[in-house]
């Protein structure tokens, strides 16, 4: 076997193999490209199939995707199975036929759920498609159907069973296919690679793989068919969950190392074979329709969604290449508590470095017991840019999970979801809330009313003259977050149920634990661990606000709070002095006392009243989190002036990131802020987005002290970390000469994405960033 | 032994600086300079009391600086925002009432132990990465005390020290700081007496004969040349710098390469940058690096 040590330090400088550096120019190519949709299928439902329950219905709606879904493998890879097919410019969509009634469908938007509810943000169960294959699985819903005379567990035993068999037929299409391209191939060899193909689907994903390369078709293929079916899932673990098979092909002679790379690097490019140019897609799209849908969102805005801030269809457009597709490696073993880094670490992270793509979305977890060499690798693949890999701290997220009751062994396999939140994979019944805190405190004091738009949101407190005291302002802050907190879990617990109004998920159900051993689809609540998040946004301002109220009107006795709230509501028009002088008050961010200690107030007091919600319904796991994806610009736009100088409209910083020009004592200060946070006990994450200029890491020494960042980020007890290597000034190249920059990725709060490819707003927001040097 | 009431002037704090070290740096910018160099990059450092920076890009035109000033230093004219200094009586009223960060106070008084304060908070990042505290200036030297007592709580500390001094000042106090002193980065900046005269302003022999006393307590000296293109990079200088070394038995070397942006912070301290831009040889400086005597180590820096 090959020492993995060596090989991290001797890939560094390694290059890509042919196929490999053509298949990256393909699919660079290739989003450039317009490409037709698949046609629509013929509906299933019908008179004959409309006594069927949805949830058949649903299953033999993903059948009949599965089975319908053209094949193709792209020139010169190896995997088969793809959403875009290149030589056909085809583009497959995440449509299903009709399946349900137009009054299932009224009444699941009763609830806010329609056919494609499917949330997405999950992580399904590879684990059992390695093991059990979908034969063995079928086996395991024949033995529990004999065994239940339940209408609804039959229904959906039923169900799964139909749409395993829409995996396995469309196993079988892509075998006929391949078959067929062989038979067409005058390629000796590549006419080898699609036997190879053809010859792994006929043993998997029904049976367990026999080898790497056919376990890495296995979870391909599954992940391709959730997609084709509306369900954009996460990754989990593959380095753990592969790297079995890879171990034993190394030993038993069966792969070369130089192959086993080369297998991973046409796995991980897979995962871009649909990445589209913005502007192309912009295109496929009825934008019109959908900002009309944003800004009805926003006019009927409810408690429990009142973090639906001001989207905008930018933030669709810019999106357009994050599916969720996240994957996590590194980190510690469940069963042992030792460190689980191994030779398909190493090659996933090479090949993250070699593509320069945005997807899959790479996390790596590390921890006390991380090698120092997979610390360097890292460190060497975050200087190519992009932000990613994101860093996990497993000393902190297994604290915190085990702190909401889950038991440790679980809580050390945690992955991720479809953005950063921490999630356990295979089991996770997954959905989330936001909460706008800066909103709370506008709330607080401003009798309940949206600054922006004058609205009532939530119950008066009186007026700002009644507060006489920093805690009585605080006690009101606090007490909207509690409202919105309440609001959303008890809209989760009344409603999760119900998706399966509208949005069953057999498929999924089969992928998870829970389910089948339940009898419950996973909409039924069957998953084994049901979680609800709440994320709050905005928190670095509202910690900036209220340490700034505390100073200059409760300290210094500067001016009266009133004055505050009147200049917040002229958006500080007429009150420029008092506004500098807000602005200069200690901010998150800067390892200054004051502001912390208001921090760390606000994040115990957050962390304590989801604790006791968590307490009061034992039908779900309520955890919280931190943050704002990339949606900094829309939480912004929905919130008036702040405190702290923030004008109105303006956008937050992002996630757990201190606000704009507070970072006064650089990247260190900012990470002493922000590991005092109370990280522990926010077992959801809440991300820390750092930048930096090129030559801040330039060199070994550049890659000595980014470990140096790791370590310390791990030691004092960080939680997720992001660092992004970009510069302004290629960033402005970029922004005027595009194409010779397809490769600039920066971080957008919860994923990456191309620079160049942004909607102007967003490429100004990472240019102002940057100009900072670190940021 | 605390030494008491020692109060110190400085201009900034850097956390995570690059240039001046190995590993994770913070460094400490001490106020006060008895040279002028030309190239200087960070005049503000020159004057030893804390002074106003105007940086009339970020001016917003708002006025509020212009009411608050009593002296009526602060103006607008034709829509043009002046800065009387000869008005000023550094009040500072000015730079408290401006958002846009375009009036600032370059200059903040500490006492040693509130500098270790904030420079400590940063010794995991220090030891996970070989780094420590670097202390700059302006020149060291001129608040030699104030320095030394930060050196000396910074090694109770545990903390690794760089101190980067041209070496212009009181030869006792400098070996004083070898005491607490893990690495000294000493400037070699001209090694002819007329043009060190020219262009920094005092005498080369206060330099040279403080290096050879220094490297009686010290072995670990580098010897830094700014490259200031025309001035510094002549042939004759660089070899003059060589002969230094030698005869000091110094091993390294560092050349700093000419800071392209040094103008900018001269138009914040109301004054002309006279260097104006130039551009440097790559290809000399490699050239020098290789020729550089056996034994002794050539780092071209940035």
């Amino acid at each position: 076997m090959i020492d993995i040590e060596t090989y991290a330090e001797q890939i560094v400088v390694s290059v890509p193999s042919k196929r490999v550096a053509f298949l990256i120019d393909e699919i660079r190519d290739n989003m450039l490209s317009v490409n037709k949709k698949t046609e629509k299928m013929e509906p299933v439902l019908n008179e004959e199939t409309g006594k069927l329950p949805v949830i058949i219905r649903k299953a033999m709606a993903e059948k009949r995707k599965l089975e319908c879904a053209p094949c193709g493998i792209w020139e010169e890879q190896i995997f088969a199975g793809c959403f875009t097919l290149r030589e056909e410019k085809l583009v497959n969509t995440y449509d299903l036929p009709e399946f349900a009634f137009p009054q299932e469908k009224e009444e699941g938007e009763r609830y806010g759920f329609g056919i494609y509810s499917m949330f997405g943000h999950i992580s399904p169960d590879y684990n059992r498609l390695l093991k059990l294959g979908t034969s063995g699985i079928k086996e395991r819903i024949d033995r529990q159907l004999k065994q239940t005379e339940n209408r609804k567990s039959r229904d959906f035993m039923t169900a799964a069973r139909i749409s395993l068999e829409g995996l396995e037929q469309l196993a079988a299409n892509h075998v006929a296919m391949l078959l067929d391209k062989a038979d067409h191939c005058q390629n000796k060899e590549r006419r080898n690679e699609l036997l190879r193909a053809a010859q792994a689907l006929r043993q998997v994903p029904k049976n367990p793989p026999r080898t790497f390369f056919e376990a890495c078709q296995s979870a391909w293929l599954l992940h391709l068919a959730f997609q084709l079916t509306d369900n954009y899932l996460a990754v989990g673990r593959p380095d753990q969950y592969l790297y079995p098979f890879l171990k034993k092909d190394l030993e038993e002679g069966r792969l070369s190392v130089e192959e086993a790379q080369e297998i991973t690097d046409c796995y991980m490019l897979k995962f871009n074979e649909r990445s589209q140019d913005n502007e192309t897609a912009a295109q496929m799209m009825d934008l019109e329709m959908r900002q009309k849908k944003f800004d009805r969102q926003w006019e009927e805005r409810k408690l429990y969604d009142i973090g639906h801030q001001r989207y905008n269809v930018r933030d669709t457009v810019d999106a357009i290449n994050h599916w969720n597709q996240n994957i996590m490696v590194g980190g510690l073993i469940p069963e042992t508590g030792e460190d689980g880094t191994n030779l398909l670490t190493v090659m996933m992270i090479e090949s993250f470095r070699r593509m320069r793509m945005t997807n899959p979305v790479l996390s790596v977890r590390i921890h006390k017991k991380t090698p120092e060499f997979l610390k360097k690798q890292i460190a060497v693949t975050l200087k190519t840019g992009g932000g990613l890999p994101c860093l996990y701290n497993d000393e902190t997220v297994i604290k915190a999970y085990t702190h909401f009751g889950v038991d440790l062994a679980s809580a050390r396999d945690y992955a991720n979801n479809g953005c950063w939140e921490c999630l356990l994979p295979g089991k996770t019944d997954f959905y989330f809330t936001k909460l706008n805190t800066l909103k709370c405190l506008e709330w607080a004091l401003n009798h309940g009313r949206c600054h922006i738009d004058g609205k009532r949101e939530v119950p008066d407190q009186g007026d700002v003259r009644e507060i006489k005291t920093f805690d009585e302002l605080y006690q009101r802050v606090l007490h909207n977050l509690q409202l919105v907190m309440e609001s959303s879990a008890q809209h989760m617990v009344e409603t999760q149920h119900l998706r399966s109004i509208v949005a069953p998920v057999p498929l999924l159900s089969a992928f998870l634990d829970g389910p089948v051993e339940k009898g419950l689809d996973m909409t039924e609540m069957g998953a084994r661990f049901i979680l609800g998040g709440i994320i709050a946004e905005g928190i670095s301002h509202t910690i900036d606000s209220l340490t700034a109220i505390k100073k200059v009107v409760f300290e210094e006795a500067y001016c009266s709070l009133e004055t505050v709230e009147e200049a917040i509501d002229h958006n500080f028009i007429g009150f420029e002095r008092l506004r500098s002088k807000l602005s200069s008050c200690p901010k998150y961010g800067a390892n200054e006392e004051e502001a912390d200690a208001v921090g760390m107030r606000l994040t115990k007091d957050y962390s304590r009243i989801m604790e006791e919600i968590d307490k009061k319904y034992p039908e779900m796991k309520f955890m919280p989190g931190i943050g704002t994806f990339s949606w900094y610009i829309a939480v912004g736009n929905g919130t008036g002036a702040s405190a702290d100088g923030r004008l109105a409209a303006e956008q937050v910083a992002s996630n757990f990131s201190p606000s704009a020009g507070a970072m006064t004592r650089g990247i260190t200060g900012a990470l002493l802020s922000f590991t005092k946070m109370n990280l522990d006990v926010i077992p959801l994450g809440s991300p820390l987005d750092l930048g930096m200029s090129e030559q801040y890491v330039k060199g070994q020494e550049g890659t000595r002290r980014l470990v140096g960042i790791m370590d310390t980020f791990v030691e004092m007890g960080g939680n997720l970390l992001t660092i992004s290597v970009a510069d302004a000034h290629i960033l402005r190249e970029a922004q005027k000469n595009p194409e010779q920059y397809k490769d600039l990725r920066v971080r957008m709060g919860g994923w990456s994405a191309y620079f160049t490819m942004l909607s102007p707003e967003q490429q100004e927001h990472h240019i102002r960033k940057a100009e900072a040097g670190f940021f | 032994m605390e030494k008491k009431n020692i109060q110190g002037t400085i201009f900034d704090i850097d956390h995570f600086v690059v240039h001046d070290g190995k590993g994770i740096r913070t460094c400490i910018y001490v106020k006060g300079c008895p040279l002028h160099c030309e190239w200087c990059h960070s005049p503000e450092s020159q004057k030893t009391d804390p002074q106003i920076l105007f940086a009339a890009s970020r001016c917003s035109l708002c006025g509020l600086c212009v009411s608050e000033c009593g002296n009526g230093a602060q103006r607008i004219q034709d829509g043009k925002r002046m800065f009387y200094r000869e008005l000023c009586s550094e009040c500072t009223a000015c730079t408290q009432v401006c958002n846009q960060g375009a009036l600032t106070v370059s200059g903040k008084r500490y006492t040693p132990s509130q500098v270790v304060k904030e420079v400590a908070a940063d010794k995991p990042f220090f030891k996970n990465s070989g780094g420590g505290v670097t202390i700059s200036g302006g020149e060291v030297l001129t608040q030699a005390d104030f320095v030394t007592e930060i050196l000396r709580l910074l090694k109770k500390e545990q903390i690794h020290t760089i101190i980067e001094t041209s070496g212009y000042g009181d030869t006792k106090k400098l070996l004083k700081m070898a005491d607490y002193t893990d690495i000294f980065f000493y400037d070699f900046k001209l090694g002819e007496k007329e043009r060190f005269r020219r262009y920094i302003g005092g005498d080369v022999e206060v330099v040279l004969s403080n290096l050879k006393q220094l490297r009686k307590v010290t072995d670990h000296i580098v010897l830094r040349i700014p490259i200031i293109p025309g001035i510094t990079d002549t042939p004759e200088n660089i070899s003059s710098l060589y002969e230094t070394a030698c005869e000091n038995k110094i091993h390294e070397i560092h050349f700093l390469p000419y800071n392209t942006s040094a103008g900018a912070k001269y138009e914040w301290c109301g004054r002309t940058y006279k260097l104006g831009e130039r551009t440097m040889d790559a290809e000399r400086l490699k050239r020098y690096k290789e020729n550089a005597p056996k034994g002794i180590q050539v780092f071209i820096m940035g």
